[in-house]
């Protein structure tokens, strides 16, 4: 408590010390200074100066497009690896059979039970590939069918074709398979149920360069491998992108295809969209021609947040951090690469990361709303502030006017300013002067003792009036002979004059009038020498 | 005023005792200070040493006796502001607007007291 009481005083002590006016002036144009930056700070974040959001949007989006790219690579390596693996052990199986049987690849037309057979060796391959690889189906195709004298003989394929009934991106192993194409005693030996929309043969019309591919020898097959574009899976409702990779005889030519499924909704459910904190981040893997994103022939990830629809086209528009993708009444903000995905027409395929520009918007707009927040409460502190000390500086000065007018100066006065004080304590002291003088209303035999003896002072002589000026200069008798080059006698000589025509007795008595008239201000009318 | 006493005081002293005179520039009379008698005054050193010692001895008590004139005379002396000359109280006049000596009163024409009147009225 007792601490706490010092403290007190020493606060209240403290308040009550003279500051110097420079001290005040300093610390009121420091607070100016300080309010003018804050309004400097506010202007500039209004004008969107210190907004630095797009640079921190671009380094979002190119952080989950160097992830993207990664896992996407990764994805597509693995499932071309698989394909082509799948595709070896395929031309490997045909082969044994037809060898087996004697048999070419052309035999296969119009003969069932050799593509039963071969179908039911076939199956257990795909069904692994299927299972191994992260995809939503696996399907093969020989350039071959089953009744050439159909109507649709010139474009029906036999192949197998299974799929995923639930999708899923994980617990692949647990997953039920689905017989979509081929041969149904072959999916019923291996108890598969019959996809909905099952067919026995695949339309080849589907394949992009079906039959260009059937005609030609191919090298490596990791160099023929493509992707298709995205396309509408024949009586179902879902969009797919199949990897194709050719299928090669023993001869090298190519009979069929095979390769795996990625379907949109398998795309949608692995790359679900990324919050950010300028909003949703979504990846698309799409074809890129002339400036514009075709969504339709690539895939999408999930874009619950967003109104991008699957079927759009996004014309690109660069800007200083980064693309602008618009539909026309949508736009995103997005950066894009390449990722080495070959597209069936050759081009590679172009992954984007892309966020809405209202999300976006709206985030920059909140940052500059608390920035210009932040600056206007700190320019009004500031001013305040400034107006605070501003009124503290005035008002002492003010009252110190206003007391000099009134008159009303005291001697203990304090104003807190030490200049001021200063000037008050000149003012109180010309004023006691003043009032002295013109209250110098002595008792009149007073007046008359000191006026008589300023008479008597005028008939001093002017040696005289030089001794007595020494006396009034505060010298002693001695000191006189040494500063008047006279010796003592003379100075006594002379203080015997000087007491015989003043009327006093001694030097104590001629000191106290001295001291009076000095008091009083008329030390002059007695060292003035007499007008004639 | 202590300087200009300095300069005109002279040298009178014997080797028992030390005594100084100023001499007044208008009347001519002559001031001496009190003789101030020498300590070892009478007194043979016994040896060299003690000569020497006597030697400084008599020089420090000389230059003691010459300061006690000096400070005598400026008691006697006044410096006439018109001529500078140092002249005693009785060649010193009073006079009304600046105090001189007695010959420059006449030449000026000054009328004025002396400081001590002339000898021969104080006889009287």
């Amino acid at each position: 408590m007792s601490r706490i009481k010092e403290i007190v005083r020493l606060t209240a002590q403290i308040k009550t010390q003279s500051v110097s006016m420079q001290r005040r002036l300093l610390l009121y144009w420091f607070s100016m200074l300080l309010a003018i930056g804050a309004v400097l700070v506010l202007i500039l974040s209004v004008a969107g100066v210190f907004s630095n959001e797009s640079e921190k949007a671009h380094d979002s989006l190119q952080l989950q497009l160097n992830n993207a790219k990664l896992e996407i690579s990764q994805h597509m390596e693995s499932l071309e690896a698989y394909g082509i693996a799948l595709s070896e052990q395929i031309s490997r199986e045909i082969d044994t059979t037809l060898t087996a049987n004697g048999l070419t690849v052309d035999d296969l037309n119009d003969n069932p039970e050799l593509l039963l057979t071969l179908q039911k060796n076939l199956l257990p391959r795909l069904h692994t590939a299927l299972q191994l690889s992260q995809c939503s189906g696996a399907y093969l195709v020989l350039n071959a069918t089953t009744n050439t004298q159909s109507d649709k003989a010139s474009h029906s394929a036999t192949g197998l074709y299974l799929r995923y009934a639930n999708q899923q991106t994980t617990g692949a192993a647990k997953q039920d398979v689905t017989f979509f194409r081929g041969i149904p005693e072959v999916g019923r030996a291996e108890r598969l149920e019959l996809h909905n929309r099952w067919n026995l043969e695949f339309d080849t019309d589907l394949f992009p360069g079906y039959y260009a591919w059937m005609q030609t020898e191919v090298g490596r097959l990791a160099d023929a491998c493509c992707w298709t574009e995205r396309f509408r899976l024949t009586d179902t409702w879902e969009d797919v992108r199949l990897l194709c990779v050719p299928i090669k005889d023993n001869t090298g030519k190519v009979c069929g295809l095979c390769g795996l499924e990625l379907s949109s909704l398998y795309c949608y459910l692995s790359y679900p969209e990324m919050d950010s904190s300028f909003g949703p981040m979504i990846t698309v893997l799409a074809p890129l021609r002339n400036g514009s994103l075709y969504l339709s022939k690539g895939m999408t990830g999930s874009a619950d947040s967003t109104f991008l629809a699957e079927a759009e086209t996004l014309s690109v528009r660069q800007e200083r951090y980064f693309n602008v993708y618009s539909n026309g009444s949508d736009s995103y903000i997005g950066l894009d690469c390449e990722v080495g995905i070959r597209g069936a027409d050759g081009n590679d395929l172009t992954l984007a990361v892309m966020i809405p520009e209202s999300t976006f918007d709206a985030s920059r707009t909140s940052g500059r709303v608390l920035l210009i927040c932040c600056s206007l409460a700190l320019a009004a502190l500031t001013l305040c502030l400034s107006v605070f000390l501003s009124k503290r500086f005035v008002q002492p000065i003010l009252q110190t006017i206003q007391a000099i007018r009134s008159e009303k100066v005291s001697d203990g006065a304090e104003t807190g300013i030490s200049e001021l004080d200063e000037l008050m304590a000149l003012v109180c002291s010309k004023t006691n002067e003043k009032l002295l003088q013109n209250d110098h209303a002595l008792p009149p035999n007073i007046e008359e003792l000191f006026q008589t003896f300023a008479e008597r002072a005028k008939t001093l002589s002017s040696a005289e009036r030089a001794i007595l000026q020494y006396y009034i200069d505060g010298h002693e008798i001695t000191e006189i002979p040494e500063l008047a080059f006279i010796s003592i006698h003379t100075v006594k000589k002379h203080n015997s004059n000087i007491y015989q025509k003043l009327g006093i007795s001694s030097r104590d008595e001629l000191m106290l009038y001295i001291d009076i008239f000095r008091r009083l201000g008329r030390l002059n009318e007695l060292t003035e020498p007499v007008r004639e | 005023m202590r300087e200009i006493v300095a300069r005109q005081l002279k040298d009178v002293s014997t080797r028992d005792a030390f005594c100084f005179s100023v001499r007044c520039a208008e009347c001519g009379g002559v001031w001496m200070s009190r003789i101030a008698a020498f300590s070892k005054a009478g007194t043979t050193p016994a040896s060299e040493g003690k000569r020497i010692v006597f030697g400084a001895l008599y020089q420090k008590e000389r230059e003691r006796a010459r300061n006690a004139a000096i400070r005598q005379a400026m008691e006697s002396f006044n410096c006439c502001p018109i001529c500078g000359r140092l002249v005693c109280n009785r060649c010193f006049l009073i006079c009304e607007d600046l105090d001189m000596c007695v010959r420059c009163a006449v030449r000026l024409n000054e009328h004025g007291a002396p400081v001590l009147p002339p000898l021969a009225e104080a006889v009287k």
